[in-house]
């Protein structure tokens, strides 16, 4: 038992090492793919969207991590 | 085809690279057949896993794999991106092979050899190093290649990866820590996160301009983040330690 949740913690931290930036990520295309799924987002302007969002909560991540390393 | 074939060169030279240093620190304390009964029982299972799932993925539907392959680049691309601006910026202090396998060479002395058992320790060590790696490179083969139908230019390009660092690992017998790891996952982390978005994108039904060469519109956008992102974190002399 203890080997299989090692090797899920492996495979997990292979696409979540900072919880935070994981979750933000998630809430983003989860939001974005909600409004896609109610059409309340134009076809043509959903990825300007997503990436936006995207390019935001790295960059907000990356200088939350920087603060938190000094 | 060059468009999968590259991303998954790169990335898996990353996890080539590290995979190497490891079985080599296990060669060089355990023995070079605890080294190869590790790597070779992985790389088995590894065969095993692909031949067990590899088919199904051809039943999934080209939507829902798009939506969860590109999610999961999403979270794979981002965090190397993430990382790797983090130790350009000085926060985070960079990878060094030749620590990592020094780490691991004392780390391994430490523990007694079982005399004529079986080593279980090295075996192990290697053959963990050896699953974890080859998982990450099945994954990036399977994310830019099976969205985009070029399975065979991915799986091409990390094959050849695997060939280079073995190749050099063979002939140095020391870890490649002149790799600029670094800026490899900073260039893969990107590459990786516009193929993300793009495929997630796709799957959520939105209209890219330009179709495929959104990509490298997406891979410039996320470049630019990074710069910026770079830009507000760097510590003071983070740029002199880094090239350095």
């Amino acid at each position: 038992m203890n080997a299989v949740r090692a090797v899920f913690a492996k495979v997990a931290g292979l696409f979540v090492e900072d919880r935070l930036f994981a979750l933000a990520i998630a809430v983003w295309i989860a939001l974005v793919g909600g409004l896609a799924a109610a059409h309340a987002i134009a076809p043509s302007a959903g990825g300007v969207v997503l990436f936006g969002g995207l390019a935001l909560v790295l960059v907000a991540s990356v200088v939350a991590g920087a603060r938190r390393e000094r | 085809m060059l468009s999968a074939a590259l991303p998954a060169f790169l990335a898996s030279l990353v996890e080539f690279v590290e995979a190497l240093t490891i079985v080599l620190a296990v060669a060089a304390t355990r023995g070079w057949r605890s080294a190869g009964i590790g790597s070779a029982a992985a790389v088995a299972l590894l065969a095993l896993l692909v031949l067990a799932f590899g088919p199904a993925l051809g039943r999934v539907p080209l939507g829902t794999l798009q939506i969860v392959v590109g999610i999961l680049l999403l979270f794979f691309g981002l965090r190397w991106l993430r990382k790797a601006v983090l130790r350009y910026a000085g926060s985070l202090a960079m990878k060094d092979e030749a620590q990592v396998y020094e780490r691991r060479v004392t780390g391994l002395r430490a523990a007694p050899l079982a005399g004529a058992g079986f080593d279980w320790l090295g075996t192990g060590t290697a053959f963990n190093a050896v699953v974890l790696e080859g998982f990450e490179v099945i994954f990036i083969v399977i994310a830019v290649g099976a969205t985009a139908g070029a399975l065979v230019p991915a799986s091409l390009g990390a094959a050849l990866a695997g060939i280079v660092v073995i190749g050099a690992g063979v002939a140095l017998r020391a870890p490649l820590a002149r790799v600029p790891e670094n800026a490899l996952k900073f260039l893969v982390g990107i590459m990786l996160s516009a193929f993300g978005t793009f495929w997630t994108g796709e799957g959520f039904g939105f209209a890219w301009q330009g179709d495929d060469l959104a990509l490298l519109a997406l891979a410039g956008g996320y470049l630019a983040a990074a710069a910026a992102a770079f830009a507000l974190a760097r510590r003071p002399g983070a740029a002199q330690e880094a090239a350095r």
